[in-house]
């Protein structure tokens, strides 16, 4: 009970996404310009992110190591139609807002990054609740960054007026814009650990950003069907 | 070989059974997505004639042209509404628009952009039609009408035959259209789709007010 319990929450914080693993760059720069747009965005992908998971983890025994990433993609890109085709029957409104922004799931890493560094080692269970915590985690973080550049660009949060007669300040709807607000999300997490660290007597390391870290392509076909 | 066989084979087998999926759902789907977008398009159509003008498009009298869709709204055998559904190229593919024509004088009396692909933020300035919320204020549109857009509303008043360009407005030249800045490509996809609904309307005028 306690490891399903973790797996669900380690992506919501210890390993979110995308302020410590630093997946999917691209959809947190470009769609972290308004609070509302990040909220649909996260939780479409968290919805993508448990289906894929969970199919994934169910066929990862009958596809061959070899053609596993493209099986991958062909399962991610099924099920991110499908959410488009559900949301344009039955939420017209919703779809209206986030329409364009679907189809960008496909190319989202952490859902091709999930299946491959967990969903295809781990069983359907413990798979969907990584879905589901990672997807939120990247949700919560897309909003806290676009929750800032929204108030930052004209004063608003989820389109309502919050302080009347904010300067419009273009330059954070930008995506110069967004490298900035996330460079600061960036560095008070480092502080945070830095300040940790210290207090265990420890001297803080940055995490090294080369493969070396990252276990999803070292092993080799034969060993990821064992 | 026999390896290669078995990877075509789970492959193929992963595709095939994903397709079987999509076209289940697409099947499904379907009358729900259309009716949908039948219903949005009424709603729109209404929204491009001035506010309470109460008028029913009739889908027997719609007018089909190259590119240029017009529908026509009747009361006691006279023509009360003309709207224009056209489309033109913006930055992120086309954006459909309405065009609302006064029958009567043949002045545009609203444009509105139905569907696009444009940069949320930054393309969206020259075609969406939002209110601005705030928590402080309740909302004062009435039914009928629709949040301004500077942009779009340049064009309401205009002639509906003559054709227009982006640029610096001057007081003796009602055909130049003042753009968005940073939105120079929206701009320019919504002008395109006025553009043509006014070719057509100026080809097509008799019988279009028939």
């Amino acid at each position: 009970m306690k490891s399903y319990l973790k797996e669900f929450v380690k992506g919501l914080w210890q390993e979110n996404p995308v302020l410590v693993l630093m997946l999917g760059m691209c959809p947190t720069l470009a769609v972290s310009s308004s609070a509302k747009n990040a909220l649909g965005m996260g939780l479409a992908t968290t919805a993508v992110l448990a289906g894929s998971n969970v199919v994934i983890s169910l066929i990862r025994k009958l596809i061959p190591g070899k053609v596993r990433i493209p099986c991958y993609i062909v399962v991610i890109a099924v099920f991110v139609t499908i959410v488009q085709l559900l949301m344009a029957a039955y939420a017209p409104e919703l779809n209206r807002t986030l329409g364009i922004f679907i189809p960008l799931i496909v190319v989202n890493c952490i859902v091709l990054g999930r299946a491959e560094a967990f969903a295809s080692k781990h069983g359907p269970v413990l798979s969907l609740l990584d879905g589901i915590g990672m997807g939120l985690g990247f949700t919560v973080a897309l909003m806290a960054l676009g929750g800032v550049r929204e108030f930052l660009s004209g004063g608003t949060l989820f389109e309502y007026v919050v302080v009347p007669g904010w300067p419009s300040f273009m330059l954070f709807k930008f995506p110069a814009g967004a490298f900035i607000v996330l460079a600061f999300f960036l560095a008070a997490m480092n502080y945070r650990k830095m300040r940790q660290a210290l207090r265990e007597g420890r001297i803080y390391e940055p995490p090294e950003l080369d493969c070396s870290r990252c276990h999803i392509c070292s092993h080799d076909d034969d060993e990821h069907h064992k | 070989m026999k390896d290669i066989l078995r990877l075509m084979v789970s492959l193929g087998l992963v595709c095939a059974i994903g397709c079987a999926a999509l076209v289940f759902v697409n099947e499904r789907t379907k009358a729900p997505r259309e009716a949908v977008e039948q219903a949005v398009l009424n709603d729109n159509l209404k929204l491009a004639v001035p506010a309470g003008l109460d008028c029913e498009f009739d889908a027997a009298r719609r007018l089909d042209y190259d590119k240029v869709t017009f529908h026509r709204a009747y009361r006691d055998g006279r023509l009360v509404a003309l709207v224009a559904q056209t489309r033109g190229h913006g930055f992120g593919g086309r954006i459909y628009s309405l065009v609302g024509l006064d029958p009567a004088s043949g002045a545009i009396t609203r444009v509105l952009v139905t569907g696009h692909a444009e940069t949320p933020g930054l393309g969206t300035q020259a075609t969406d039609r939002k209110e601005q919320k705030s928590l402080w204020k309740a909302s004062e549109l009435q039914p009928g009408e629709v949040p301004p857009n500077a942009f779009l509303d340049r064009f309401t008043g205009k002639s509906g035959e003559a054709s227009y360009v982006l640029g610096k407005p001057e007081p003796d030249k009602p055909g130049i259209i003042e753009g968005v800045s940073g939105a120079t490509y929206s701009s320019k996809g919504v002008l395109q789709g006025v553009n043509r609904a006014c070719k057509v309307f100026r080809e097509h005028r008799a019988e279009l007010l028939n």
